[in-house]
Formats: C-alpha cells, structure tokens, sequence
C-alpha cells in the first residue's frame, strides 16, 4: 500500500522558493563509515553551507541498527537519509527505515546512492514510511529539500527527486551533475582518525564517474543519464585538501576512493598527476603516498612514472579475468595482454597493483576460469582475491539476463545459474570451501590485502633491515596462502571435471573435505597476520610517535580501512 | 526449547572443574541449583553482572545465581561480577580477584567487578538452545522451520515495581528487526516461577509503545522480599508474538525472560536475563559475500546457502561448550573435527571440548550438511579467549 504524502507543516503553503521564511533544517545521513564516507560528508557539507544542520552517523551493518535508531532519533531530526552504496546490505536498510518509523520518527525519510538511484520505485513500494528518494547526485537536491521542509512544505518538484503524489510515484526528472566539483562545499572528516599500520590515513575524491561501460557495474548505468560520463576536480583544489588534511592531522597516506583515477589519455593522466604533485610540494605537503584505481589499458611506463613521482605506492588494477572471452562477455575494453603489462609496469615502478578475479559470470566456463588461475599463479605475492560476477540494479548485465529469463531473485538479492552446469557447482563447492578463506568479509585473503597495504606503508616511511624483516614475513604469508589457494581452486575444477554433477554426496564431501583442510591450515596464517598486522600497527605508532606525529588515544584501525575496492 | 545442563565444581585455590553437560528436558530454563559450602556473603545478585557494567556491587560465588534463556545460547547472567559478553556471550569461570577463590564472572565483554569471597561446591547450570538448524537471529525468524518459533532474543520483559510490592510496570521490548512486522498485541504470561509468592501474575493494559509494549503486572498479595533472603526468587515470562512474513503466512514466536528479584544497589529490583542479547552480533553479517538469493532446490548439487557459526555458549577453565548455529533447519548432519583436545558430544550440534595444558593454538571446526545446502565453521580456543 502507498502512503500518502504527508504536509509537515501549513497545508496552504505552497511549495516554491520564497513564499515564506527558511527555518534551518536539522538533517542526519547514514551510512557505512569502515572509511571515510566522502559521499555523506559532501551532502551534510552541502547542508551546512545552505545554513541548515547535518550530521552523519555510521550504519554499515544490523548489528548497528540500536546505535544507529538511538543517536538518529536523540537528535531530533527533520530529515534522515540514508546513503545506500552496496545492494548485498540492502535489506539492513529497510529494517532501519521501517523501525525509524516505528520508534515514532514523524519527520521525512529519504534515501540516496547508487541503489536507490535506480530501485527507487521497489523501496517506496516495499517502505510505506519512505517519503522520498534522491537519485544521482545529491548535493543540491537535499539542499532543496531541506529549503523546502524550512518552509513547511513537502520535498516535491525537485530535480533529482522521487516522491510521492497520492498513490503514484512521480520522477522530478534527472539533474544535471554539477559540472565543477570544486564549487561543492568541502566534506568534512571525521573526528577519529582512521590508522593503517600505525600511519593516519585520510581518504579523498578527485573525480566522479567513469569511462568504462563495464555490463556489470552500475557507475555506467548511473552516469550514462547524467549525460556526463566523468567529472574531474582541478589539481590545484586537490593539492589544497590534501595539504589541508596533511597539515592539521597529519595525514601522510591518500586513499583515492574516485571511480577511475587513471584517465584514458597517457598525457591527460601525466599533466594532472604532475600538477597535482607539485600543487602538494608548494603547499609544504612532503612525501604524501597515494592508493588509486586504473584499467589495465591505461597503465603505461608514462603513467607509471607520473603516479609514482606523486606518491603512488598502490594501484587497484581493473584485471578482472585472464581470459578475453571473459574480458569481452564483462564489457571490459581491454585484453588479456594489457593485463599482464601492465602489473609488469607497476611492479618496474615500485607501485604494488591489487585486483579481484571475477572467475565466475552467467556464461563463464571452466577454461576461462584455468587461464585466469594461469595469470594468479604468476602473481601470488601481489594482493588479490577472488570472486563473483554479482548483479547489481541499472546495468547491462542484469537487463540481459532479465531479457534471458535467467535472472534469478529480486533487488534485494538478484542472482543466475550458470550455463556451464561444472562452473555452477564449483561455485556452490567454493561457497562453502573457501567461506573463511576468500568470500567472508573477513576472509583470510581480504585480511592479506589490508595486511599488504600496512606492509608498503612501512616499506616507504620506515626503510631499513627491521622493515625488510617484516615485510619478507608479509611477503612469504602471502604467497602460502595464494600458493594454496591457486591448488585448491585446481582441485576443485579437476574434481568438477571428473566427477558426476548430480552425485549429491560425492560433491557435499568433497566441498566440505576442502573446507575442512582449508580452514586447518588456516589456522596458523590467521594467527600470523593477525600478529604482523598488531605488530606493523603498534611500530608505526611508535615510530610516526618520535617524528613528532602523535595518534590521539582513539582512533579507527580495523582490517576494513585498508580493505581494497 | 531444549535446554543445556552445565555442572561446575569449584574449589578455593583451584580452576573450577566441568563436572558434567548434557541436554536435558524437564527442567526450566535458566535455573541454577547449588550446593555450595563456601563462606561467600552471597549476595545472589545475578543481574548486576548482566548488565556488563563491571559488576559493581556484585558477588561472586554463590552469586553465580541465575542463568539465563535465549535462543542461540546467549548467556547473560551466569556471572554476578560480569556481563554478557558481545562475543555471544557465555559462562566463563576463572580465577576470582582478591577472594583468593573461583569466581564466575560474565562473558568476555563484560568487564569483571572485584569478586569478594567465593565458595566451594556444586553449581548447576541451565541454558535454553534453540531447536538444531535454527539462527538465533530474530530477523531470520521467518525462514525458520518449526512452528511456533523459539527466539528468545526477539523479545524482551523487563520489570519495574509499582506503587507497592503488589504490581510492577513491565515492558515487552522488541527486537527493531521485528518491531515493524508485530501482529496486534502480544500475550504476556507467566510461565514458570521457583517461588510460591510470585505465582498467579495477572497481567493487563497492554499498550503499544515505541520499541515495545508497555504491560501492567499484578500478584494476589504484596511480594515481601523478605521471602528473597532464603534464596533467590525467578519469574520467568513468555511472550508470544505473531509476526507478519510476507508474502508467506504469518509465525507465532515464543520469547522467555528470566527475571530474578534482587537486592542491588537500587534496593530490591527484578533483573532480566539477556541484558546485551539484542546487541549481539548476528548471523546475517557472516553472509558469504557473494549475493546469492536463496534458492530453492534444484537438480545440482549444493543450491541452498546455509549460515553457520560456532557459538560459545559456556567456558569452565579449560573447557567450552559450543553450539553450531545455523538457519539449515531440521534433520541435517554434524560433524566435529579438533585440532586438539577432547570431544564430547551432547547433541549433533553442541559439544564440550576439553583441552590439556600446552596445547598451542587449537581449532574445532563443524562441517553441518542436509539435502541441498553445506557450510563449515572453524572457531580457535585461544581467539575466543581474547
């Protein structure tokens, strides 16, 4: 059943600037903080700078629901929204919209992000209590709302708004993205520093969107309506908030969350970097180290001398598959070879790539997946993990395989089964063998990968004998478990190859025989990382400590700041 | 409901001892007995250490009065000087502090108090378990197997005395994931009580309120708490709730809180088991990343996702006693494996295991399967110990 709307404040008013005097609006966003959550921090800036009050407060999972509902409500606000990135959580999101309400939360409730940009007619049929729903960017559409709400109206006849009128849904159509990024009003951080290997991180956007138009990603889908595929800050803006984060809290360490900080163009990239390199020397900021993202056909020796003359020690690699059938199926635009090129040109430049195989998709077959292990093998000291093509809401990919009859679920949790009957047991096989290993959030492999990271932030601020130490211990953990990983990935696919697919406890044994071993052998890499990660964490502290770079007593410094993309 | 019975000895100058576990059926939930020969002061104050606020006020020994109910073996007041620990809890004995004796203290989170004196005896512990194959978690309720559903976790009463000792204002708190899918209003009842003098509450005006509902307790006579000094005095509360599971049919719920009467530090209060239960860390968090809708059966192998855990559900010295949690419902296998150690098991899904000194760094490890769904959960002694 659809709500109707509900007039907050003087039902005669009409909506329109103007009308009647702004009362400030008190707005609170919510969503996952394991890093910084820039995308929040931009709206609640945006907020603020239209004389209104935000604040954001973490959500990441339901075990935050109590927390999240009590700070929420306690702070009596006339907006709550919540920022939904990812869909695999999604349902922790409509329990915290439906129990707000419960609580007896009176004010108006929207959503934003990636998701709802493009569910947004499931959530306000699914959530009675939802009123609206911000699409695409949202900086200045939650300033109009909060305009509005000031004014006693009803969010309504916005762009970038979904909102209800009596019983149906109606679009305020697409807002044209802000074409100059700079002019946004600066995002705060927060309070607590985040820490990895006892170094304070800090976390920034240079750009929004991306050039690839991936079937599987939603990033396309999302900028293709916008009409503008990539938006780029100036360098100069860029240096200003690095050295501004660098000079009050020390931050030595810039994870760039962009969707695609490597541009198509080698002399585009090379320009950029070099200004923004030098816009951070002229502002007093030294010896700044970078993580960011790339596609492999863009890695050149160029680029690579550019990104590490900035600082760029760590580079999230768009490898995805070895096989370029794979490559083609995904909608990725470049080959196997670029692949290979470039991890060989980060590795000449001291820059450590980091990816995940996405060994399974609806049509991937048992061959793609060998030549993708081919390519691990070659790479088991880098970062890497691996995975599943998942489908997610506004991409290609799912609209082929709704078109196909073969997509399975709803957006809650979409889903396929393969075409190749022996990938579709594998996968089942490794959902429950390589659980604790590579598919739980905290898998060994995921830990490995924040584990790599503290390592070459060692590597770089503290070089020397005791750093070479430890980071050969890092080194050889690594291999071991991506060593047996690559096997037991290997047994599993000869075991689908031999055997038959519908002997029910031949492949129940199997998969929990491997997971059995798996997990044994685990035992002791899990208790070495963890240790090395304690040990790299409580050496940076002290070390960063005698240069006159102190951590306050609280900060945040779990597996998840440095996890990967 | 079944129910975990754990028998501890303790002694001064030495770890306390498992003497004996195992499931058994007729007893309440949450129960404890004693035959200790100890000198505590023996405040028999269970609740304080629930509350995980480091036990001020709190005795030990036989202070180790209460036990708790909840589904997923989430423990909470065993300990008189502790609180529920956010690991899931559990009994925990170990040393006590100045006392120089054995002490039971909460969970790991739950910050110790300073135990004072400790006794010498017998203890016996009742837990409620969930049926096998089924999470503790309340929002999974819906995809449980068994009707009415057992879940003590989604709902629970607290007491507050009245104007006199003749009625006390309750409050039915529901979990926020089932909040929103409540049918109408809940049947609070009695169920069980160790003290003739807590029989026969009447319960009325039950209102909805936010988080919960608001209830109105009355007994026959004023309570004289006098009654307390001869031992401890437990209530123990069903609430049964219909929940709303679209688009399939609606479920009835059971939910137990124990609830004992105690003098604390704010005078004579009733404490409710389950202090933290509802800040637990819950199962759909370990979800494989992957996103995988929950399939039906088909004609390959393996369709279904199963979650599993091993959940602690008590820790004498060296021993633990664990439970697989899982969603996979009725009629599935387990299967054990220790690294190192003893095992017994009590049920296909709860077991002792018991260590030597010296032994580095074990793991147990359950694989749990049924018709179309498998998973396998690894837990390490020393880590949960942490």
């Amino acid at each position: 059943m659809i709500r109707r709307l509900r007039v907050v404040d003087g039902a005669s008013v009409q909506n329109g600037a103007g009308t009647t005097s702004l009362r400030p609006q008190r707005a609170v966003l919510l969503g996952p903080i394991q890093q910084e959550n820039l995308a929040l921090q931009y709206l609640a800036a945006s907020a603020r700078s239209a004389g209104h009050e935000a604040t954001v407060i973490a959500y990441s999972y339901r075990s935050d629901l109590d927390s999240a509902l009590r700070e929420t409500i306690a702070l009596e606000p006339d907006l709550v929204g919540l920022g939904i990135a990812f869909q695999n959580n999604i349902e922790d999101y409509l329990a915290f919209m439906q129990a707000i309400r419960e609580r007896g939360y009176r004010g108006h409730l929207t959503c934003g992000g990636h998701v709802p940009t493009f569910c947004y007619r499931e959530l306000l049929r699914d959530v009675p209590g939802l009123d609206t729903v911000v699409r695409h960017d949202g900086e200045q559409t939650l300033v109009e709302m909060l305009d509005q709400l000031g004014r006693g109206q009803s969010p309504r006849g916005i762009l970038g708004l979904v909102w209800r009128d009596g019983e149906t849904i109606t679009m305020g159509g697409v807002r044209p993205p802000v074409a100059d990024l700079d002019a946004l009003p600066k995002p705060e951080r927060s309070a607590l520093p985040y820490v990895v290997g006892g170094i304070t991180v800090d976390f920034l956007i240079t750009a929004r969107g991306c050039v690839g138009e991936c079937h599987y990603c939603s990033i396309a889908a999302y900028t293709s309506e916008q009409q503008k595929r990539y938006r780029l800050r100036k360098p100069d803006a860029v240096a200003d908030e690095i050295a501004a984060q660098y000079h009050a809290r020390g931050a030595r360490v810039m994870f760039v969350q962009d969707d695609l900080f490597v541009l198509p163009s080698e002399k585009r990239t090379v320009e950029r970097t070099e200004r923004i390199a030098q816009g951070l020397a002229e502002r007093g900021a030294k010896d700044v180290v970078f993580w960011v993202k790339g596609r492999p056909e863009t890695i050149t020796p160029e680029v690579c001398r550019a990104l590490r003359d900035m600082g760029t020690i760590h580079l999230f690699l768009g490898v995805e598959s070895a096989s370029a059938a794979r490559l083609d199926y995904l909608g990725r635009t470049h080959e196997p070879e670029h692949n290979r090129s470039a991890i060989a040109t980060c590795r000449q430049h001291g820059i450590v790539p980091s990816f995940n195989f996405m060994l399974f998709d609806p049509d991937c077959t048992l061959e793609d997946m060998e030549e993708t292990l081919v390519l691990a093998e070659e790479h088991l000291d880098l970062p890497w993990n691996v995975c599943r093509t998942e489908i997610y809401s506004g991409t290609a990919m799912r609209d082929q395989l709704e078109a196909a009859g073969r997509l399975e679920g709803d957006y809650r949790s979409y889903g396929y089964r393969m075409n190749d009957e022996r990938a579709e047991v594998l996968f089942r096989i490794l959902r429950v063998s390589m659980h604790e290993r590579a598919l739980a959030i905290e898998s060994l492999l995921n830990r490995l990968i924040s584990l790599s990271f503290a390592r070459q932030l060692h590597q770089h601020f503290f070089p020397g004998s005791a750093t070479d130490a430890l980071s050969r211990a890092v080194v050889e953990l690594s291999v071991d478990a991506r060593s047996d990983t690559v096997k037991a990935l290997r047994e599993a696919v000869a075991f689908v190859r031999s055997e038959s697919l519908r002997a029910e406890s031949v492949v129940r044994r199997f998969a929990v025989s491997q997971a059995l071993r798996i997990n044994a052998a685990d035992r002791e890499r899990r208790r070495r990382c963890e240790e090395l990660w304690q040990h790299l964490n409580l050496r940076g502290i002290a070390l960063m400590s005698r240069r006159g770079v102190a951590l306050p007593s609280d900060v945040r410094i779990g597996w998840g700041v440095a996890a990967g993309s | 409901m079944r129910r975990l019975q754990v028998v501890v000895r303790t002694a001064a100058g030495t770890l306390p001892i498992l003497v004996a576990a195992g499931l058994v059926s007729e007893s309440s939930c949450g129960g404890m007995t004693e035959s200790g020969t100890g000198t505590s002061v023996g405040g028999a104050i269970a609740g304080t250490g629930a509350k995980g606020s480091g036990g001020s006020g709190a005795v030990s020994g036989t202070g180790a009065r209460g036990g708790t109910v909840a589904s997923g073996g989430i423990v909470a007041s065993f300990g008189a000087t502790g609180g529920t620990g956010a690991t899931g809890g559990g009994l925990v004995l170990q040393y006590g502090g100045s006392g120089g004796g054995l002490c039971a203290v909460g969970g790991a989170a739950g910050a110790a108090g300073a135990p004072s004196q400790c006794v010498t005896g017998f203890y016996e512990y009742i837990v409620c378990l969930p049926p096998e194959g089924t999470p503790a978690e309340p929002g999974q309720i819906c995809s449980a197997t068994m009707d009415p559903v057992d879940s003590n976790r989604a709902a629970r009463v607290t007491l507050t005395w009245g104007a006199d000792f003749q009625t006390a204002q309750g409050f039915v708190a529901i979990d926020p994931a089932l909040e929103p899918r409540i049918i109408g209003l809940p049947i609070i009842e009695e169920l069980d009580t160790n003290d003739p003098f807590l029989q026969g509450m009447q319960v009325s005006m039950i209102t909805k309120q936010a988080g919960g509902f608001s209830f109105l307790a009355t007994w026959p006579a004023p309570i004289r708490y006098a009654y307390y000094g001869d031992g401890y005095s437990r209530l123990t509360i069903r609430v049964t709730l219909e929940l709303r599971c679209d688009p399939n049919p609606s479920r009835m719920v059971h939910a137990v809180t124990d609830i004992h009467l105690c003098d604390g530090d704010q005078g004579i209060v009733w404490v409710s088991s389950g202090d933290r239960c509802t800040v637990c860390r819950i199962i759909a968090e370990m979800a494989p990343s992957p996103i995988v809708p929950d399939k039906q059966a088909d004609d390959l192998p393996l369709a279904r996702a199963m979650r599993l855990r091993i959940v602690e559900l008590a820790r004498i010295s060296n021993s633990l006693v664990l439970l697989a949690e899982n969603d996979g419902g009725e009629g599935l296998e387990y299967e054990w494996h220790v690294s190192a150690g003893r095992l017994e098991q009590l049920a296909p899904d709860v077991v002792v295991w018991t260590l030597e000194q010296g032994m580095p760094d074990p793991l147990i490890q359950t694989a749990v399967w049924g018709e179309h769904s498998a998973a396998v959960a690894s837990f390490a002694f020393n880590e949960a110990a942490a």
